[in-house]
């Protein structure tokens, strides 16, 4: 157990410094992309949102940052078994390692982004309540969510060359089907049923009643979200041995 | 005899797909697979630990398919491979490194992959870095390399990752000669600690000097090739008497002949004997060191003058280290032949046994526990007739138990029958000694 900790951790660490150079300058880069997201989406839609959305740029800060981690890492999860195929043809260990060591790396970095992001939102006149403590739990359903849809897809991706494209397409479409840069009541009953069969829209609906408020609709949200990705994650874990057998031969 | 790798019948099939097949739309237009290969199909054997084992084949043989499987990297596709000691990794070229990350790094990452605690390849790293020769190059990224440095980084780190099967594929090729040496040295020692090694490689001239045994893959069939040992003998009258002159010549106590008699078909025995000669003699008169260098032989079987133990046990320690370190140079395993004592003096076995045992193992050399055989079968039959008349030499009953002792430590079984009635020993008699022997060697 202690041996493959340790080769958990050695990749995660090659992998976050693959990436980003293992350097500030690197994680500045990473922060650059939400920022500029942030930034275009604030100006655009701020005259139409402003008004039906309290603290929209808190509301939107949170959305873009969240969103980010959700398409990145499930990005860079669906591409680790093939970008780690050399060590996976010449080293026997347990593969699904190298998809959770590639989300927990994104996952690092989006710590970071919580942390930037937290100054940012007390910059923006938020004050700190006790919803702010659930906030680690959020984390934790987030990156289950990005990890258990990685274990799929990253096999998933051995077979279909071509998924890492249709992923991206699928990513920009449900960009829009999650309501990151506007409020999800816009979409009436339809944008109700939507938050719920839609785990990324619920966790950043969730974050944002905790953040912002109000608390108690939140956490009736959150609570099949959580559901969701911890048993995606767990039976995805758990079924990686069998689902990822015979991938070696076609890396 | 330990077994470190057992396969049985295995196949490995490779389903290729043409290169579109691999993707949504090539599913969705039902598009041809392609046909099947066999890589492997049908191969069984077995290594023992400590041993060096080739494979040997063409490209496309199934070298690295059946690396891999022993590896379990890959699955058998029916059949099985079993191993008994830590091994997970494929040494080859193109090995999983990561060239943005500099030499130190790789070899952390490497030794953790290996299945060192990170604390280890840490400690290691240096011992690493010094065996690769890239101390120099340790702040570098791995990309800035070249592919014969990369690949000795890999070796370097194998060998000081604790693996106990070394699976080796055609990485050693890219070294230079002078590494080669090194490893090819390296690799022959790690027999010594019980490690075992499977080198494939199309180099034939490689795989001979580094292993007794080669699996020849063709077609995903493989055949076990295993050439006949050759075996020097190096002692005196305990070893082989020989009586007589020219006309009246007649060998007693053949040691090296019985050995070949029970030995596989084929076994190439030679000796250099003298009455009564130390190893010191043979050291100094050169004849012997001559015949360890002329050829490649599997093992060279050392005999101290009897007495000498006790007499001197520091002076036959110092030329049996002096053997020791030519046979190795040679390429092949030292074997010690521990004597017996002398009639009634069977005291002196046991001193005579430990100074032979704490010698086998300072070297990591083999001992043929004759003299202990003796004296367990002389402690059973007390009236059985091992001694000669003079009391120091072998009779018949005594050259076949040093013989069969011997042959089961090089060969590793028993031996045929038909050498014991060449002697007239009757049956019975056969039986027991046979007995005492399996007892003596360990098995």
């Amino acid at each position: 157990m202690g041996r493959y900790a340790d080769l958990f951790w050695m990749l995660t660490r090659t992998e976050f410094r693959l990436r980003d150079q293992g350097t500030l300058g690197g994680f500045l880069w990473t922060l650059l992309h939400p920022l500029f997201m942030f930034l275009i989406l604030y100006a655009v839609f701020t005259r139409m949102m402003g008004s039906k959305v309290e603290n929209y740029a808190a509301y939107l800060l949170i959305g873009v940052v969240q969103w980010n981690f959700f398409a990145a890492a499930t990005s860079g999860g669906l591409t680790s078994l093939r970008r780690k195929a050399g060590l996976i043809s010449h080293f026997r260990f347990p593969r699904v390692l190298i998809v959770l060591s590639s989300v927990v790396a994104i996952l690092l970095s989006h710590l970071l982004e919580w942390l930037v992001l937290l100054v940012g939102l007390l910059a923006l006149g938020l004050r700190p309540g006790a919803g702010w403590l659930l906030l680690p739990g959020i984390i934790v359903v987030e990156a289950a969510l990005a990890a258990g849809l990685s274990c799929l897809l990253s096999v998933a991706a051995v077979h279909l060359r071509d998924l890492e494209r249709a992923w991206g397409i699928a990513l920009f479409g449900l960009f829009f089907l999650t309501p990151v840069f506007y409020a999800g009541d816009l979409l009436g009953a339809g944008g109700r049923l939507m938050l719920y069969a839609n785990p990324v829209a619920a966790v950043i609906e969730a974050t944002r009643g905790l953040l912002i408020g109000p608390p108690p609709t939140s956490l009736a949200v959150l609570a099949p979200a959580a559901a969701v990705s911890l048993t995606l994650l767990a039976g995805g874990v758990l079924a990686f041995p069998r689902l990822s057998r015979g991938i070696v031969e076609r890396l | 005899m330990r077994a470190a790798v057992r396969a049985e019948r295995l196949c490995k099939r490779f389903r290729h797909t043409l290169p579109r097949y691999d993707t949504l739309v090539g599913r969705l237009r039902g598009l041809d697979r392609g046909a099947d290969t066999w890589a492997l199909a049908d191969v069984s054997f077995e290594v023992a630990a400590g041993e060096c084992f080739g494979i040997s084949g063409p490209n496309g043989a199934g070298k690295s398919t059946l690396l891999s499987l022993i590896a379990g990297i890959l699955e058998p596709t029916s059949g099985r491979v079993e191993t008994f000691g830590r091994t997970n990794t494929l040494l080859s070229l193109g090995h999983g490194l990561q060239p943005e990350l500099s030499v130190l790094d790789n070899i952390e990452i490497c030794g953790i992959l290996m299945g060192l605690r990170r604390r280890e390849a840490l400690r290691r790293r240096d011992a690493i870095l010094d065996f690769a020769e890239l101390g120099a190059r340790a702040e570098l990224r791995l990309a800035e390399l070249s592919t014969g440095q990369a690949g000795r980084l890999a070796v370097s780190t194998a060998l000081h990752a604790d693996l106990d099967i070394v699976l080796l594929d055609e990485t050693l090729s890219v070294g230079d000669a002078a590494f080669q040496a090194k490893c090819e040295a390296a690799f022959a020692g790690l027999g010594g600690q019980g490690k075992t090694l499977l080198a494939a490689s199309h180099d034939l001239e490689l795989l001979r000097r580094l292993c007794r045994r080669t699996l020849r893959l063709s077609d995903g069939r493989g055949e076990v090739v295993e050439p006949a040992p050759a075996v020097l003998f190096i002692g005196n009258s305990l070893t082989c008497e020989e009586k007589g002159g020219n006309g009246d010549r007649r060998v007693l106590n053949d040691v090296p002949g019985l050995v070949s008699a029970l030995g596989p078909g084929g076994v190439a025995v030679e000796k250099v004997v003298g009455d009564g000669k130390t190893l010191q003699d043979h050291w100094e008169d050169g004849r012997a060191v001559e015949l360890i260098r002329s050829r490649s032989w599997d093992f060279v079987v050392l005999q101290e003058e009897s007495t000498r133990p006790l007499a001197d046990a520091e002076g036959m320690a110092r030329s049996v280290r002096l053997f020791n370190d030519e046979i190795r140079k040679a390429g092949a395993r030292p074997v010690l032949f521990m004597t017996w004592a002398q009639r009634g003096e069977q005291a002196d076995q046991d001193l005579i046994s430990r100074i032979y045992r704490d010698l086998g193992a300072e070297l990591g050399a083999v001992v043929a526990a004759v003299g202990s055989a003796w004296a367990a079968a002389i402690e059973k039959r007390p009236g059985l007739d091992l001694h000669a008349a003079d009391g120091r030499h072998a009779a018949p009953r005594g050259s076949y138990l040093a013989s069969r002792v011997v042959a089961a430590v090089l060969f590793g079984h028993g031996g045929k029958g038909g050498a014991a009635a060449r002697l007239g020993i009757p049956p019975g008699d056969v039986r027991f000694l046979d007995a005492v022997a399996e007892e003596c060697s360990g098995r």
